[in-house]
């Protein structure tokens, strides 16, 4: 132990933890311990635009967990801030007081966010958009309450956030202070397009705009322009570049240009401190990118643990715009401002296509792709090996045979140096010895043998292609529960994606994230999700759903349906007898049944029937037919019982009203039982409330079909009140977590109680309060649908096409 | 399905009344046959029963040329009328749509 040198690693980001891993693969004689000023593992920075969005939730970007530090032996320190370096002593001071001494130093301390000199940026509602707590910021004040949001800085990082903050139901300004957006990436032409794309999804693009002040008293509510404009906003982000944080290189005595100046070897101008990735200046130039980062964290692994030899000679700067529905790729140099650069270039208005390439003494030198950036791989390799390109420049733009998108042999088609992912800088042949050498068996085998597609993910398919193709059969499959094979997203990502792109219909869903037909299993079941994630405010589609739904009656085996109409609590009346009597005799109802739900079930009903039957009974539908909430079963309760503690008739009476109408994953049937005699079998529903001396049991997950389940309680409430809203919070948490065609018995055996009552009744008042407004919002929604007699939604819903059998026909084709 | 001069085709009704991506019970003389709607002025005509359980096939689900059975799910096969993965078949008809009427050859099922 003692022998071992201590090598501490400033700065806990993409940077430093992927040069550690470097080092730590070539087994060093090191203790290490790693100074992380943010109060959490390693997250994938990039992908931070992401959980703006709403596209991946925070969990899914954190690249080391806990174990991964504790595995390789390496002292975590969170929230632990270095603030001064004694280069003499080799100690470190952090802010809680504490020194650390270090052998080795590895500077990764990264960028900061430039935040230019503009009044009023303390102001509440301003944030920058940098880490894990700016994001979580933002998205909590977008949470709280929408509104308009202004971003300054049109460059990768401000484009990135407007889409999330679009996808979070903001009004979205860009304010760039240049005549077009990612100045830096595109041409005035690639702007133009660019421009249009964003315009396109309702983001406002102000250009030439220098921003004066930011209003507002505490909070702030407009941004002022030095022209004297003036837009509202009630937030406002700033995205106008990040610096190089250079303060500790400064203090330790490095040489500090705009970064900390390191040469080929990543070595500083003091022998036993490094520095890496953005922080660092190498050649002039400082980068603000992940490629770059991986090279010279491999080199810099090298000439730290003693093999002082591979270089790091620079990077090809190449740019990859991550926006829902926008593709952008630029690198190397695009401005033909030397007479020996020479370009291609292509437009395609009504697609929003636009590619230039720049070459130079015959090797391509720069290249901007917008629309399509299906080959940006390709021109990137060729940029970075500086090869000849071939006379022919529209085989350059345009690669011939044209590649079919998708189709296995593709990437395999490529040579084995090019590049697959562009963030780490994998190559197809590293990939490749990954599954030949290596074993590895799955993408995310591959994952962590390789680091591809661990940075904006964008090259997962293609990984996946070249494991297909060189694995073939031995691939292992991850068995994620998928809603269907014809949409195979789990339920959760669909609700997401259902929300982020703004689908309202079962048919939308399929075309732009299914097969655009689906089938018997999953058309309901997205026609229940959809209805459930918009809270109603869907666009219903009737070929979605099964027959019953379309007819508001149960198919039977005869093809007849059956009519159920809704008795609340399972009571009646002379009147209401009286009436479904009538019809029954009016209509030859071959049968009439009470059911095992306290109502009456009208049986062997013809199609073209319904309609008038419903119009006659003037009732409300039971529902008897849907995965949805069927009734609630009653039993007498104080109103007549000698035993009775609790009033359960209008109690039940009162909870069906409340919950009727509304779709489930699967059928929910409710009990309300006036005592623990349990007459009306409360422990064997999905809901049930079990009165008590002073109170009320509110029991979940029971079963008395196929299977039989007693009921957990959920828990022990005084009044009828908070026994409904623990009944509400249970079923709109089931609404929106079960899976389609699961009964409650299931759901909460899946997930346990502890679970359940840790997202409801004991979550917090914010998320308690979303449920409930959601079921509210949902429940005001609900329409009676045998009201359809009057309005049906198409003129054929409830009839067939008969000819007379002397219809003349037509001989030969009509057409 | 061979349609020639001869052959006798007859109007069942127009378009619009044919929701899409369902089907719609057509009687004619003894014939009981589904006539389907796919989208995009595409609709096939299949006998209405079917073969597992005599289920209503007008009433099933519409997937893309494909009708499930409302009763049991039986997977039919809206252009050829044959079973999918599955034993049985019911008889086709050729469908035509001129100016927006929809018209059914029913003599030439096959």
């Amino acid at each position: 132990m003692s022998d071992k040198k201590h090598l501490v690693v400033v700065g806990n980001g993409m940077a430093g933890m992927a040069c550690l891993s470097n080092i730590l693969k070539r087994q060093p004689n090191f203790v290490v311990t790693v100074l992380s000023e943010e109060p959490y593992c390693n997250y994938n920075r990039i992908l931070l635009s992401s959980v703006l969005s709403g596209e991946k939730p925070e969990e899914d970007i954190y690249i080391n967990t806990e174990e991964w530090y504790e595995k390789n032996n390496i002292c975590l320190r969170l929230g632990t801030k270095a603030v001064d370096i004694n280069a003499k002593t080799q100690n470190i001071i952090c802010q809680d007081g504490s020194l650390v001494h270090y052998d080795k130093l590895l500077i990764a301390t990264g960028s900061d966010p430039f935040i230019p000199p503009i009044d009023g940026v303390k102001k509440r509602g301003v944030y920058t958009f940098r880490n894990l707590a700016d994001t979580r910021a933002i998205l909590e004040q977008c949470r709280a309450k929408t509104g308009r949001a202004v971003v300054i800085g049109g460059g990768l990082l401000g484009l990135e956030a407007a889409r999330g903050l679009l996808n979070q139901g903001m009004k979205v300004s860009v304010v760039h202070i240049m005549d077009r957006l990612m100045e830096r990436q595109v041409d005035e032409k690639g702007g133009w397009f660019l421009k249009r794309e964003f315009e396109k999804m309702g983001i406002d693009v102000l250009l030439k705009r220098s921003t004066a002040r930011i209003m507002g008293d505490k909070d702030v509510d407009g941004v002022l322009f030095k022209d004297g404009e003036i837009i509202g906003a009630d937030m406002v982000v700033v995205a106008c570049g990040i610096r190089p944080n250079v303060a500790l290189g400064k203090k330790a005595g490095l040489q500090v240009n705009r970064g900390i100046v390191v040469n080929d070897y990543m070595e500083t101008n003091n022998p036993d401190i490094f520095a890496v990735g953005e922080c660092v200046e190498h050649r002039g130039m400082v980068y603000g990118l992940v490629a770059p980062l991986w090279d010279q964290g491999k080199v810099l692994a090298a000439t730290i643990t003693g093999d002082k030899g591979p270089t790091y000679e620079g990077s090809v700067l190449a740019t990859k715009l991550k926006v829902m529905g926008i593709e952008l790729f630029s690198a190397g140099e695009f401005m033909p401002e030397e007479p020996e650069k020479e370009v291609v270039a292509y437009e395609d208005h009504a697609f929003g296509i636009y590619k230039k390439l720049v070459v130079k003494n015959e090797r391509l030198v720069g290249a901007i792709l917008i629309g399509d950036s299906s080959d940006a791989n390709r021109f990137l390799d060729m940029i970075r090996k500086n090869e000849r390109v071939s006379g022919d420049r529209h085989r350059l733009l345009f690669e011939t045979p044209p590649a079919v998108p998708g189709s296995p042999t593709d990437v395999m088609s490529k040579p084995d140096t090019e590049t697959i992912c562009g963030c780490i800088g994998v190559s197809k042949g590293q990939i490749v010895s990954a599954i030949r050498e290596d074993g590895c068996r799955s993408v995310q085998d591959i994952k962590k043998c390789t680091k591809a597609s661990t940075g904006c993910g964008t090259c997962t398919g293609l990984v996946e292609q070249i494991l297909r193709a060189v694995a073939g059969s031995e691939v292992e499959e991850v068995k994620e529960k998928v809603v269907c094979e014809c949409i195979p997203f789990p339920k959760e990502k669909l609700r997401n994606i259902i929300k982020t792109q703004n689908l309202k219909s079962v048919q939308d869903v399929l075309e732009v994230y299914g097969n655009g037909t689906g089938c018997l299993a999953c058309k309901p079941a997205l026609g229940f999700i959809v209805d459930e994630v918009w809270c109603g405010d869907h666009e219903e589609q009737r070929s979605a759903r099964f027959i019953n739904d379309r007819v508001h009656a149960n198919i039977q085996r005869d093809g007849t349906f059956s009519v159920i109409p809704r008795m609340r609590g399972g009571v009646t009346s002379p009147a209401q007898l009286r009436k479904i009597a009538d019809v029954a005799e009016k209509y030859k109802v071959p049968m009439v049944k009470v059911t095992g739900s306290q109502r009456i079930d009208l049986l062997g009903v013809k199609k073209e029937d319904l309609p008038k039957m419903w119009a006659d009974l003037d009732m409300t539908s039971g529902y008897a037919y849907a995965k949805a909430v069927r009734m609630v079963k009653s039993c007498v309760g104080t109103d007549f019982c000698r035993f009775g503690t609790q009033n359960s008739i209008q109690t039940g009476i009162d909870l069906e009203t409340a919950l009727e109408g509304l779709h489930t994953p699967a059928k929910v049937k409710l009990g309300v039982v006036g005592c623990p005699r349990n007459c009306a079998e409360a422990t064997v529903k999905d809901i049930g409330l079990v009165g008590i001396e002073g109170g009320w049991q509110v029991v979940i997950g029971g079963a008395a079909g196929k299977t039989v389940r007693a009921a957990d309680i959920l828990l022990v409430v005084e009044t009828k009140e908070q026994a409904f809203e623990a009944a509400f919070l249970f079923f709109q948490y089931y609404r929106e977590n079960g899976e389609y065609l699961e009964r409650t018995y299931d759901f909460v055996e899946r997930l346990g109680l502890e679970k359940i009552r840790q997202e409801t009744i004991l979550a917090s008042d914010e998320k308690k309060r979303g449920l409930l407004e959601r079921l509210k919002k949902s429940k005001s929604k609900v329409v009676n649908p045998w009201n359809e007699h009057k309005k049906p939604v198409h003129p054929m819903q409830f009839d067939d096409f008969v000819l007379p059998k002397d219809k003349e026909a037509l001989i030969g084709s009509p057409s | 399905m061979n349609t020639t001069e001869q052959t006798k085709w007859y109007l069942i009704s127009e378009t619009h009344l044919f929701p899409e991506r369902e089907g719609k019970r057509v009687h004619f003389k003894d014939y009981d046959i589904a006539v389907f709607n796919l989208g995009n002025g595409r609709f096939r005509a299949i006998d209405n029963t079917c073969p597992h359980k005599q289920g209503p096939l007008a009433d099933g689900i519409v997937a893309g040329e494909n009708v499930f059975c409302p009763l049991h799910a039986l997977k039919i096969d809206l252009g050829s009328g044959c079973a999918v993965e599955a034993n049985g078949k019911v008889r086709s008809y050729p469908v035509q749509v001129y100016n927006a009427k929809v018209y059914v050859a029913f003599d030439e099922g096959e």
